[in-house]
């Protein structure tokens, strides 16, 4: 398997089987529309990454490699979030940094598999806690005046009995 | 504060001054952050609209409800400000209370009269686009009636309805219907049925007035694209409506709970049925006792891509059981429960003899 180089912000230069490299859609189209598909030494300079985050997108990308294409989304299907597999489950066991710097990174070149694993995982953190407990996780401030509170409380009462 | 899209490609977003959450979550562009709540159901995101105001303006957003579910059980104001927030929902679920849940005849139709408000509001709003709609536990009328204004819809269950059904008859994208415990007006499914030509799968679950054999005979002639029957009403199917199912060539999974009573001889309909429905793979039978080894064994042969069968509280015999083993070389499953004429020790053996087949024993 031919090889390229990626290039993260701050300079590290990774090689990669081009296979793999190419489950970044990002990539993909720009070795199309380069040709740069050949065995020319080309060097893919990624400005939006750093060389930590390409490391793990890289390791991801390398575990999932013979995966079958993600399914396209559809409205009707329920969104799940606790089929995470247990592999990818440890691989994001990592701070809330480091899991919005993959979720963005995931963003920029375009691999569905890895967003949508990391978005699922932040969903995760919201779900089945109180709003007091999500601005704790994850350091928000309470930025409501009283009245929108009272507002913004009536809105969403859930239920009236349970 | 508004929140600023970032765009692929353009680095990390700019700081903003007033902002309940500058780092963190709050670096995400806005179209991930509406990904990320994508995946919560309506009670994390009223949760979470409760956090901040970028999260509060966030919920608003009505791409996250596409798929909403209307209880009876939400506070009039929950659901004034969801049914505002829904704009093009693809799935929509209203579940009305039971009737034995009612405190008081009092409560029932004082929160009804504001519950109906509420559902009507979101059927007439945005009727059009739902193409799934399931209903629970209605004897409204005037909501059932407004069904007709979602004329696209391409899925209707009705669990526990009455009505008058008659705008059902607006309908004709179905492809899947499945209707328990409601009360029909005599006619009105076989019509419904009749008039959705695409109709795919049909479940028919003790409702009143459903006429099954009427239906299997409307389905024979207008719906060649049937995959899936399941029938377990009270008017049962008898053995000359079967033979009329045979017609329908791509029919891949057929269910008959309690086939008719005792002086209904199968006689050759389920050898017709296996001839015609070469694409069965799942074939249940439970309570028809005129089924045996002289009118099942034929059908065999023919049924060859059976998966799973169940011949539950029927007559056969071992004979079937093992025939079927050997003779279907795809079967997963064979179930013959209550089947008084089979020994369990039969079973245990037959087990052992294709332990390939799933042959459960109680």
């Amino acid at each position: 398997m031919p090889n390229i180089k990626l290039q993260s912000s701050d300079g590290e230069t990774f090689e990669v089987d081009v296979e793999i490299a190419k489950c970044s859609v990002t990539i993909k189209t720009m070795l199309e529309d380069l040709g740069m598909d050949d065995e020319e030494e080309e060097v893919v300079p990624l400005p939006n990454v750093n060389s930590a985050i390409l490391r793990k997108v890289i390791q991801w990308a390398t575990y999932h490699k013979d995966d079958p294409p993600p399914p396209e989304d559809d409205d009707n299907k329920e969104k799940r979030t606790d089929d995470i597999s247990s592999w990818d489950a440890d691989f994001l066991k990592v701070d809330q940094g480091t899991l919005f710097e993959l979720i963005l990174a995931a963003n920029y070149l375009d691999i569905k598999g890895l967003l949508d694993v990391t978005c699922k995982t932040v969903a995760n953190m919201i779900k089945g806690k109180a709003p007091e407990e999500i601005r704790k996780t994850f350091n928000i401030k309470n930025d409501f005046t009283a009245s929108e509170e009272e507002q913004v409380r009536k809105e969403n009462e859930w239920c009236e009995e349970k | 504060m508004d929140l600023e899209e970032t765009t692929n490609g353009e680095g990390p977003p700019k700081k903003k001054s007033k902002s309940c959450m500058e780092k963190g979550l709050g670096s995400l562009p806005k179209h991930i952050l509406l990904k990320i709540l994508e995946y919560l159901d309506l009670e994390s995101m009223a949760n979470c609209s409760k956090v901040c105001s970028t999260f509060y303006n966030l919920s608003k957003d009505s791409s996250l409800y596409k798929k909403v579910v209307l209880k009876y059980s939400m506070t009039p104001n929950f659901l004034e400000s969801l049914v505002s927030k829904v704009a093009h929902p693809s799935e929509v679920i209203i579940e009305y209370k039971h009737h034995d849940q009612y405190d008081h005849q009092a409560e029932k139709e004082d929160h009804c009269t504001t519950f109906n408000i509420f559902v009507e509001r979101l059927l007439r709003k945005c009727g059009e686009y739902i193409t799934s709609l399931k209903i629970e536990n209605c004897h409204v009328e005037q909501i059932l009636l407004l069904i007709g204004e979602c004329f696209n819809l391409q899925s209707l269950i009705l669990y526990r309805c009455k009505s008058s059904f008659t705008s059902l008859l607006s309908l004709a994208s179905l492809s899947n219907i499945s209707f328990t415990s409601c009360h029909f007006p005599q006619k009105i499914v076989s019509e419904l049925i009749k008039t959705n030509k695409d109709l795919n799968y049909l479940y028919l679950s003790n409702n009143v007035n459903v006429n099954a054999n009427e239906i299997c005979e409307i389905m024979s002639l207008h719906n060649a694209h049937m995959k899936e029957i399941h029938f377990s009403e009270r008017k049962r199917v008898k053995s000359k409506s079967l033979r009329t199912l045979a017609r329908l060539a791509h029919l891949q999974k057929l269910k008959l709970v309690s086939g008719p009573g005792f002086d209904c001889d199968p006689d050759d309909s389920l050898e017709l049925l296996a001839a015609g429905c070469l694409h069965l793979e799942t074939l249940s039978i439970h309570g028809w006792k005129e089924v045996n080894d002289d009118n099942f064994i034929p059908a065999l042969r023919m049924l060859v891509n059976l998966k799973n069968l169940e011949l539950r509280d029927t007559n056969v015999t071992i004979k079937s059981c093992r025939e079927a083993a050997l003779t279907l070389p795809l079967l997963e499953t064979l179930d013959v429960f209550h089947c008084h004429r089979i020994k369990k020790r039969q079973l245990i053996q037959l087990g052992r003899d294709f332990e390939e087949i799933n042959i459960p024993l109680d």
